[in-house]
């Protein structure tokens, strides 16, 4: 009895835990945009849902194996992410982040309609296969689940490498710093801010195919309705700090399964907006302590 | 004392109405932002708010309603001077509710205003949907009574309701005009300049915020409470945050702290969504221009900041005071 | 300066918004049969059809000169745009037909789109819109998601209205004068469920007594609840645990694995085709190895497509079946064909009902003008009663309407969908199959008539 119920309480935890790892993607991605831009992207759900899409074109219609699809909807969103920064955010960049933010709510309205009236609202579905669960002690864990949690994990590695062993990486982290300073010092912020980018839009775009394979089907509101659970653990872990971002998203995560089993099922965005406020409420610069 | 109205007024009376509660919606939120600052993303929640209340307050009492659950809560005050008490019930509920989520953040910048109303509207949405005891959820309660409707036969009432609801908006404007012109809007406008500024000069700019997001919440569940015995039917489904959004659009096109602008604001973005809806179709593709009406709402938002942040009648020099860091 | 400026912007916008205005109101020809548009030009069988100016969709030869209008008040838009996307095709194949045997007494039927976008207050617009503006003779709609606004305003304005999709139990009284429907009520459906699942006689497996209950929380789910959940303990079985759920989450895992606590033998799952699919992916990577029964919503062929024949493997479903007449009588596999023929694709959800919905407005405005009566909304509601019920000739599409009318005669319509009887609500009775998933195609195992249930 006992034994189920830690078995049970295992199985609840597993399931944040991939949850979890989804999140982090994206939450990283977004807070790596606000760190050098400033302002809270709030079209960055539209880049999961473009991912997922362009992910289903090349794989469906294609007929390209799933992880070239994701790699080239990677880069397709990567793209599409420094030409909505050019078009859009940069005329209007010196105008301070409220107009950013609010244009950044029309462009998602924009991008999610185009989307809807090319690509209709059916559900779609990336062709990963079905896979039976492997039982770990009277827990199922699913193998597409453990794949999913290798590479968000593999993309947080890359992250981290990409911010501490490379240039780009340490003029991101300068940029973010202190703008003017970092120009100062002879950075080219322009350059720094278009790859960064082309980085965070693309894990945007990786996101929104991990969250494709583990939680089929998908449809042009997907990214979207994901968006308020990174925010959740963007602002969690503080905003504009990478690594502050991917515990955030664990947490998240895990308390989306915890409270979806043991509280209640009717209620489970409830629970991220129920951490965010208690944040807010409680330590606004989150867990690693970004700008309030 | 029915009489007859032709069809093209019967629309227009309509459009009209749903215009009216939509500038009393966008009136709310300009006391929010265009005066305060306040990036309130959570508008539709003290609409809901004000709407599920009038229908409380007004529906008979449970045991009446056939074909399906029943709700728990019902207060059956007669009409047609209900109307007075659903009113003001409506206008409490959506102060408190203003103040309640203001006393989140209001402490906080604005980014993490924005979102943290965001997300305290989401939760308030999920909460509609699944108490169904007291709201009915996705199914919603659909005999509220619209006053005044069986005296007057419907054409007639269209025109009543619809003047009913031009002097709330008139009225609202006369008294937030009048507030915002006294010492209390100069204060709302300097802690949008500069909060710093007027932290030091000794006010409390905390409870000069909550005071700000009660009224124009207030102001919003006025909305809800004209909306609720218009329509006559209060249902979660309308609640979404699309609503929030329109509502945005139609302050920023009709300019910040500008009263008459946000008004003209409601009623530009209501005629371009009627006109819109019947364009011609594309055989074939029946949801492609739909959606595509969708996308040049956005794209109109993006081009209004871009290029006429101050709105159709605001003032260009209100503007320099929103751009602050915080 | 600045009071010039705002008044040439204003009068700039209202002008605009007034030229839209009106070109937004004849133009909407696009749709069915107007001669000119793709391909029907009505030159086969009598008047009307050639020379309708497509585009202010007033003008067409032989008849009044004046179309006969018909609204379609359905979303297009946002999460049901699916639900127009469904209905107009065959909306608009039946415009075609209706036009090209004759139309309404000479005159052509336009079909115009109305989108209610899913919310209340855009149906109001839309509905005004179409009993205002446009005036339609009649409406194709509403859904169940927003008819709760729109009930009202059809009714004071005497508008016949048949909807070939609002199952809500909601509607089960407030129909019959001006409102009819030619979907079942679920709470006929959800009988049948429970009825499925408790006799082995019916669903041919086993007489599951632990029934698990899980409902979407949305319109047209909820009012599956209460019949089945209290059909089921009627029938003498034991519902385990009841799980309501928010619709278009990402995944499901917690609500399965509390479902799974109370182990159930079998599942009655009210949820959308998506919602479905995660739940079944859910209970898989959970281990769950009881059955499901899947509502109408779900129990389609393309839910069987998109899924893994391994998920769906011996489940059960509800499906509004054709009348056995029609099949035997070949009606079904005739309209099938005609739809592949006119949209290139398979009829989709609510095709049947939407057929019986426009045969029965076209046979009723079809009495009404032959009968010599004006062509207004209150002369002809009460033709819908008349048309679809005894006594009276059967027949079962427009051109057979047509002539028995001409011909002086009274009509029954038999549909696709049942005999379309409608109650002293509008409502109607028809039968149910229940079917099961084999090998990704449904099979039906068994038929419950409306009496049976």
């Amino acid at each position: 009895m006992v034994l189920d119920l830690i078995s049970q309480f295992a199985q609840v935890l597993v399931f944040g835990l991939i949850n979890g790892s989804v999140i982090a993607v994206g939450a990283v991605g977004l807070t790596l945009s606000y760190g050098v831009t400033r302002f809270i992207n709030f079209a960055y759900g539209e880049f999961l849902t473009y991912g997922a899409f362009l992910a289903f074109l090349v794989a469906t219609v294609g007929g390209a194996p799933v992880y070239v699809a994701t790699i080239v909807a990677m880069a397709g969103v990567g793209v599409l992410g420094v030409v909505i920064a050019r078009i859009f955010f940069k005329p209007i960049r010196e105008r301070g982040p409220l107009p950013l933010l609010i244009t950044s709510i029309g462009v998602a309205f924009l991008l999610r309609n185009l989307m809807r009236g090319v690509a209709g609202t059916d559900p779609q579905s990336l062709p990963v296969p079905l896979i039976r669960p492997i039982s770990i002690g009277g827990v199922q864990i699913s193998p597409v689940g453990i794949a999913v949690f290798v590479v968000s994990m593999l993309a947080m590695g890359a992250i981290h490498l990409l911010l501490t062993r490379t240039m780009l990486g340490r003029k991101m982290r300068a940029t973010s710093g202190n703008r003017q300073l970092a120009r100062v010092s002879g950075i080219d912020t322009d350059s720094v801010i278009r790859r960064t980018w082309f980085v965070a839009s693309a894990a945007g775009g990786l996101a929104g195919v991990l969250l494709a394979v583990q939680f089929p089907p998908f449809r042009p509101i997907t990214g979207w309705r994901f968006l308020l659970v990174v925010f959740a653990a963007t602002i969690l872990g503080g905003i504009g700090k990478p690594y502050g971002a991917m515990a955030g998203a664990l947490i998240v995560g895990l308390a989306m399964s915890l409270g979806s089993f043991y509280v209640s099922g009717s209620y489970t965005l409830a629970y991220a907006f129920a951490i965010l406020v208690a944040v807010l409420l409680v330590r606004p610069e989150g867990i690693a302590g970004g700008e309030i | 004392m029915a009489i007859e109205l032709p069809g093209m007024v019967s629309f227009l009376l309509s459009m009209t109405t749903l215009a009216l509660i939509y500038a009393l919606l966008a009136l709310g939120l300009n006391v929010h932002y265009g005066y305060t600052g306040l990036l309130n993303f959570g508008h539709v929640a003290f609409f809901a708010a004000g709407a599920y209340t009038a229908a409380i307050v007004t529906i008979p009492p449970p045991g009446t309603v056939s074909g399906g659950a029943d709700y728990a809560i019902g207060l059956g005050v007669p009409m047609p001077f209900g109307v007075v008490i659903s009113l003001g019930a409506s206008a409490l509920v959506g102060g408190i509710l203003a103040l309640l989520i203001g006393l989140t953040s209001v402490r906080l910048g604005n980014h993490y205003l924005a979102i943290a109303t965001f997300a305290l509207a989401g939760i308030f949405e999920e909460f509609i949907r699944n108490e169904a005891w007291l709201t009915r959820g996705v199914i919603g309660l659909n005999n509220v009574p619209k006053p005044g409707r069986s005296a007057l036969g419907a054409d007639l009432w269209g025109l009543v309701y619809m003047l009913f609801a031009a002097a709330l908006v008139v009225g609202t404007y006369l008294v937030i005009e009048r507030l915002m012109g006294a010492p209390f809007g100069r204060l709302l406008k300097g802690i949008r300049e500069d909060e710093q500024a007027a932290r030091m000069l000794g006010k409390s700019t905390s409870q000069v915020k909550l005071k700000s997001f009660a009224i124009g919440g207030a102001i919003a569940g006025i909305a809800g409470a004209v909306y609720a015995h218009y329509i006559g039917s209060v249902v979660a489904g309308q609640f979404i945050p699309l609503v929030t959004f329109l509502v945005w659009v139609a302050v920023l096109l009709g300019g910040l702290a500008s009263n008459r602008g946000v008004i003209l604001g409601a009623f530009v973005l209501i005629a371009f969504r009627e006109v819109t809806r019947f364009l011609p179709e594309i055989e074939g593709y029946p949801t492609l221009v739909p959606s595509l009406r969708f996308a040049v709402i956005g794209l109109l938002l993006v081009l209004v900041i871009r290029f006429k942040p101050e709105g159709l009648l605001g003032n260009p020099d209100e503007l320099v005071t929103t751009g602050d860091d915080t | 300066m600045e009071r010039r400026k705002f008044l040439v912007r204003t009068g700039g916008l209202a002008t605009v918004t007034a030229l839209a205005g009106c070109s937004g109101n004849g133009g909407n020809g696009g749709n069915g049969g107007n001669g000119g548009n793709g391909g029907s030009d009505g030159s086969d069988g009598g008047d009307g059809g050639d020379g309708g100016d497509s585009e202010d969709g007033g003008s067409t030869d032989g008849g009044d000169g004046e179309d006969v209008r018909i609204g379609v008040l359905v979303p297009f838009t946002g999460d049901f745009s699916w639900v127009g996307s469904a209905v107009m095709p065959i909306v608009e194949m039946m415009a075609e037909r209706i036009n090209s045997n004759g139309g309404i007494n000479g005159r052509n039927v336009t079909m115009i789109q109305a989108d209610t976008e899913a919310t209340v207050d855009a149906s109001v617009s839309a509905t005004r819109n179409l009993i205002d503006v446009e005036e339609v003779h009649g409406i194709i709609g509403p859904t169940s998601l927003t008819f709760t606004g729109v009930t009202d305003i059809i009714q004071e304005n005497q508008v016949p209205t048949v909807s070939p999709t609002a199952g809500t139990t909601e509607m089960d009284d407030i129909g019959g004068e001006f409102i009819f429907r030619t979907v079942p009520s679920d709470s006929i459906g959800g009988r049948a469920i429970a009825k499925a699942i408790r006799e082995e006689s019916i669903n041919g497996q086993q007489s599951y007594e632990r029934m698990g209950l899980i409902v979407g929380e949305a319109p047209a789910l909820t009012p599956f609840e209460e019949p089945i959940r209290s059909s089921f303990e009627e029938f003498g079985g034991t519902v385990t645990d009841t799980i309501n759920f928010s619709t278009g989450q990402s995944s499901y895992e917690s609500q399965m694995s509390s479902m799974m606590q109370s182990d159930p033998e079998i599942i009655a799952l009210v949820a959308s085709p998506e919602d479905s699919s995660k739940f079944f992916r859910a209970a898989f990577n959970a281990g769950y190895e009881g059955n499901w029964f899947l509502t109408q919503e779900a129990a389609n062929q393309s839910f069987l497509d998109d899924n893994e024949q391994q998920l769906t493997e011996g489940v059960f479903g509800l499906q509004e079946v054709a009348d056995p007449n029609a099949l035997e009588e070949g009606r079904l596999e005739a309209f099938r064909e005609d739809v592949m023929d006119f949209s290139g694709e398979e009829p989709g959800e609510f095709a049947l009902n939407t057929y019986d919905a426009v045969n029965v407005m076209a046979a009723a405005l079809q009495a009404t003008a032959v009968a010599g009566d004006d062509l207004t909304r209150a002369n002809i509601a009460p033709n819908i009663r008349e048309v679809a019920l005894p006594p009276g000739t059967q027949v079962t599409n427009f051109a057979e309407s047509s002539s028995e009318l001409s011909d002086g005669n009274e009509i029954d319509y038999s549909g696709l969908v049942g005999p379309i009887d409608f109650d002293e609500n509008g409502n109607i009775a028809a039968p149910f199959g229940i079917m099961q998933a084999q090998s990704g195609e449904w099979e039906q195992v068994s038929l419950l008539q409306a009496e049976d249930i």
